[in-house]
């Protein structure tokens, strides 16, 4: 079991016993996404916000928080035998007590952490290609005159250039735009043998995409009437929230701001980026457009009568 | 107003580093140069981002209800966690007493930053390194005189279980003796977890 997976699924079993401990109803749909789990994701996260919000209700009504104490040790043998675990609390004050099942190998002191995302400039380049159906285009910029830059890299790269790195699909591309000096070693090394990159996308994948975008559709009238190429524009941050969404070719303004809120209010999997002789990834904050075949190839259950005009 | 320079925030840590689930907060700034140093981008105190303990509080709260549940919290490393004494003090306040906060540090600082920030801490990760001063100076380029003189200090003001001591094997630094040679010396000192294990050279 990757261990984003093996993540998921504990702290999965952690709300299930809060819930159970706390009296809460909590419904945990089982994930089906079979990509790279990072441990949590906005469902999971909305789980722990609802989880939350009911203890805050119930301590208003003068109910303290039931929290019995779960071992970790007791669900990762649960997780990895597939059932659930009846957690009881150690009694150690040990930090990492008789709960380590790896006790010959280890990373070196703090290793394996995320690193914090750089702050960095808004990307303001945007690619296209003639695509069909619904087919995201992500791309990503960096400065590399961004001291950040500089310093990562240093030791194999040195940058005294500046230009942007674009990324499409899993291919990045650079663009030299200027700046003293030159580069000492080729973005195409860079870019081939130093940096992965891992672009941003919607949770379930494109069919679930296009499923969430089906929802929030209907209530556009005649929406299956519509046809054309409709391309969306937008910011995936580093926690997965959508942001600044643009209708960047329309086709009728309703179904526009149908899709414009659409997106707005998804969650989607953030993109990030790792040096490959590192073992932590950076978050990366990406624009991204997505070119949209109207109509699409779901079906939209249309609800209530269609819209009667005003009279003035 | 108080601000400490951190280049990683690793959430959802399990065992790894703390009891239950954990989020790791590295600090930037190290007395160190070991060899094998993953994070070698926490030698540099300059780059990184600020934080202030209210930001940090405000960023990690997020898993609070893990935290509670299986009695986690915040682990801080780094670099060397133990040079930001007001940071941490002051995100203590601010978190209440209910996370564990540990210290995955290397005790190589002034031992008025290990009195300052003993109350506040629940536990310590200590990486020793190698108890042999020649060792430990070949493979960090620093002695350990404030290694064993904090330990001691640890050791006498608390419960020793309160103490994980990591000893690693060091590649071409040390060897399976010397490694025995350490541990029997922490025992003799008081310590009584160890965590031995394998430094990865990348």
């Amino acid at each position: 079991m990757a261990k984003g997976k093996k993540t998921c699924k504990i702290l999965k079993e952690i709300r299930k016993q809060i819930a159970a401990e706390n009296d809460i109803k909590l419904v945990v749909e089982e994930c089906t996404y079979q990509g790279d789990c990072l441990g949590t994701c906005p469902k999971c996260e909305a789980e722990v916000r609802y989880l939350e919000r009911e203890l805050e209700k119930r301590q208003r009504m003068g109910k303290a928080a039931v929290f019995a104490g779960m071992s970790i040790g007791t669900l990762l043998t649960a997780a990895a035998c597939g059932s659930t675990a009846n957690a009881s609390s150690s009694d150690s004050k040990c930090p990492n007590s008789t709960e380590v099942t790896d006790n010959t190998i280890h990373e070196p002191l703090a290793g394996n952490v995320v690193a914090v995302a750089p702050e960095r400039p808004q990307p303001d380049t945007i690619i296209e290609e003639p695509l069909m159906g619904i087919v995201p285009m992500y791309h990503d910029t960096f400065s590399f005159d961004s001291e950040f830059y500089q310093k990562y890299l240093k030791e194999k790269f040195v940058f005294s250039g500046m230009g942007n790195l674009s990324i499409l699909g899993g291919k990045v591309e650079y663009e030299h735009i200027g700046g003293k000096g030159k580069l000492c070693n080729t973005m195409e090394d860079l870019a081939e043998e130093a940096v992965e990159f891992k672009a941003p996308h919607y949770y379930g994948g494109e069919e679930m995409l296009l499923e969430a975008l089906a929802v929030g559709l209907m209530d556009v009238f005649d929406v299956e009437k519509i046809k054309g190429d409709m391309e969306v524009e937008f910011s995936v941050n580093t926690k997965g929230e959508i942001g600044d969404v643009k209708i960047v070719k329309g086709l009728d303004k309703v179904l526009d701001d149908a899709v414009s809120s659409a997106f707005s209010k998804m969650a989607w999997e953030p993109g990030d980026y790792k040096l490959k002789e590192e073992s932590w990834r950076l978050p990366l904050e990406c624009r991204c457009v997505l070119k949209i075949n109207f109509p699409i190839d779901v079906p939209i259950m249309l609800q209530g009568e269609p819209p009667v005009p005003i009279e003035d | 107003m108080t601000s400490a320079l951190v280049f990683g925030i690793g959430r959802h840590r399990l065992t790894t580093d703390g009891e239950g689930v954990t989020t790791l907060v590295t600090f930037n700034g190290c007395p160190l140069r070991c060899k094998y140093c993953l994070n070698k981008i926490s030698w540099d105190i300059v780059k990184g981002r600020h934080y202030t303990p209210e930001m940090l509080y405000e960023e990690v709260k997020i898993d609070q209800l893990y935290f509670l549940a299986t009695h986690g919290g915040i682990t801080f490393g780094g670099g060397e966690p133990l040079l930001q004494v007001d940071f941490i003090k002051e995100f203590r306040v601010l978190c209440g007493p209910q996370w564990q906060i540990l210290a995955e540090t290397s005790l190589n600082v002034p031992l008025k930053n290990v009195e300052a920030l003993d109350a506040v801490l629940d536990g310590y990760i200590i990486d020793v390194k190698d108890m042999d001063p020649e060792i430990y100076k070949a493979y960090t380029g620093n002695d350990n005189a404030l290694v064993l003189s904090n330990l001691e200090w640890i050791l006498s003001h608390g419960d020793p279980n309160r103490i994980m001591v990591r000893v690693p094997h060091i590649p071409d630094f040390n060897t399976d003796e010397d490694v025995a040679r350490s541990m029997e010396r922490l025992k003799t000192m008081g310590v009584v977890n160890f965590d031995e294990f394998t430094y990865i050279i990348r």
